[in-house]
């Protein structure tokens, strides 16, 4: 998944507004990309992985969550979280510009990577 | 200009004494001599249905009344109704009660009278709180000059101002200073997300006033900047805080926010659960939910991960958290001064 997951994000970024994106594999392993200089890649890790348990807390409140939106003043974070429990963060700047229709695939591709 | 001291004012009288209504309806409308318009209501219910139609250039409100009293109803019209006068017309005159009101926005405080010639003092103190509205400023109709025109002007011009906005249901003020936009609110909403919301609206009227310090500035971005973000969310369909067009969940005229419908785009959507609590958790309004202590926790779990996030990296301050599931939607608005969730059900675009 890890190959295919690099690919996606070769082929579809960056793209306006989008600080950082973090992706975490069920193995928990991490592929990160920055494209902003306020953004460090450890940041994005460390708020991938709160991101993530947030969104397994979920499943406590009997929610099941397909994607996950934070939004703050600066930053939007768009979380797409899959069954195997991999989840890829996307932190978009809120600016004009930003391609929403991208986005939205960029994560709906994800969520239909193959396994694996 | 128009002479203040003769336009038509309009009262909206809130008692649980239905005889004092009857008295004071009797004796202001003689002493209005046609130029007073009175509403009554007893109860918090009644005013609140009444102010979603009509628009009253002053509350007057009893203090000792059952369900909801006089002070938590001033609170409840701060939030629903900013920049509604409000005077508080009661029996209760401590000075505890006195302080409260005052802090709490009301603009006068006044003891019932007790004798004829006190019910004239209180027609004289009404009739100039109703005709001290600020002067200057000028009001039209949306459908006719669109408000981000009238923004841009305000903006283009470097002026100061407060733009007052209200349709039959939603009522709201953006403050520009200098030519920048310091703060927005509508109903419970603030910042960004209230601006946005009345940018969107596509009827309504206006009034353009002298400027007024808000409480808080809440929103700090170039004009041009949060016009083309409000105009980019209004093209991808969103519909901001148009009750009209909000779902069945809010149908309470003028108690709980329709705020969903600030962040829901164009769809299918049908609202099946609302629950607004003040920022410190206590339960303000509560629609069609199953279980609520799980709900409230819910929030109160949001804003602590929220707020972990936000000391990570520099995102600003949070403002909520959208959730996409398989059934639908649910917006969790968690801000210092209150707490929102909203879900609802049915087809929706995959990024909002």
């Amino acid at each position: 998944m890890k190959a295919a997951l690099q690919q996606l994000l070769d082929r579809s970024l960056p793209l306006p507004g989008v600080a950082a994106c973090c992706a975490l594999l069920p193995d928990r392993s991490c592929v990160s990309r920055c494209y902003n200089d306020w953004f460090q890649t450890g940041q994005g890790e460390q708020a991938l992985s709160r991101l993530a348990a947030a969104a397994d807390g979920l499943l406590d409140h009997g929610i099941r969550p397909l994607q996950v939106n934070w939004v703050f003043e600066h930053i939007r974070i768009h979380l797409a979280v899959r069954r195997d429990a991999a989840c890829l963060a996307l932190f978009v700047e809120i600016r004009p510009g930003v391609d929403n229709g991208k986005l939205a695939g960029l994560l709906e591709e994800f969520a239909a990577l193959p396994a694996g | 200009m128009p002479d203040e001291t003769n336009k038509r004012k309009t009262f909206l009288f809130v008692d649980d004494d239905a005889g004092f209504l009857a008295t004071m309806q009797e004796l202001f409308s003689e002493m209005g001599r046609g130029r007073w318009d009175l509403f009554t209501a007893q109860n918090h219910s009644q005013a609140l249905a009444l102010l979603a139609k009509f628009r009253v250039d002053a509350v007057v409100l009893d203090i000792g009344m059952p369900e909801m009293d006089g002070i938590q109803f001033l609170r409840l019209l701060g939030r629903t109704h900013p920049g509604q006068t409000v005077a508080m017309l009661t029996g209760r005159t401590t000075d505890d009660n006195r302080k409260t009101c005052l802090e709490s926005g009301a603009a006068l405080f006044l003891e019932k009278p007790v004798a004829p010639d006190g019910f004239a003092a209180i027609f004289a103190a009404l009739d100039a709180l109703a005709g001290a509205r600020p002067q200057g400023g000028f009001r039209g109709m949306m459908r006719r000059v669109g408000l981000p025109e009238v923004l841009q002007m305000e903006c283009l011009g470097r002026k100061s101002s407060v733009l007052e906005v209200f349709t039959g249901k939603v009522r709201g003020r953006v403050f520009i200073c200098d030519g920048s936009i310091v703060h927005a609110e509508s109903g419970t909403l603030q910042g960004e997300v209230a601006l946005y919301g009345l940018l969107a609206l596509r009827a309504g009227e206006f009034n353009l006033l002298p400027f007024t310090e808000p409480a808080r500035r809440t929103i700090q971005g170039q004009w041009e900047s949060l016009l083309m973000e409000a105009a980019r969310l209004t093209d991808e369909g969103q519909q901001f805080l148009e009750p009209e067009q909000a779902g069945p969940g809010v149908a309470e005229p003028g108690e709980a926010p329709p705020a969903e419908a600030a962040v829901l785009p164009a769809s299918e959507a049908r609202i099946e659960e609302v629950i607004l609590c003040s920022g410190t958790g206590e339960l303000l309004y509560e629609w069609g939910s199953r279980s609520l202590e799980l709900r409230l926790r819910l929030l109160e779990q949001i804003g602590q991960q929220a707020s972990q996030l936000s000391s990570l990296a520099p995102v600003g301050r949070f403002d909520r958290l959208e959730i996409r599931t398989p059934e639908g939607r649910i917006v969790c608005q968690v801000q210092p001064d209150r707490r929102l969730f909203v879900r609802s059900t049915g087809t929706m675009s995959p990024l909002a």
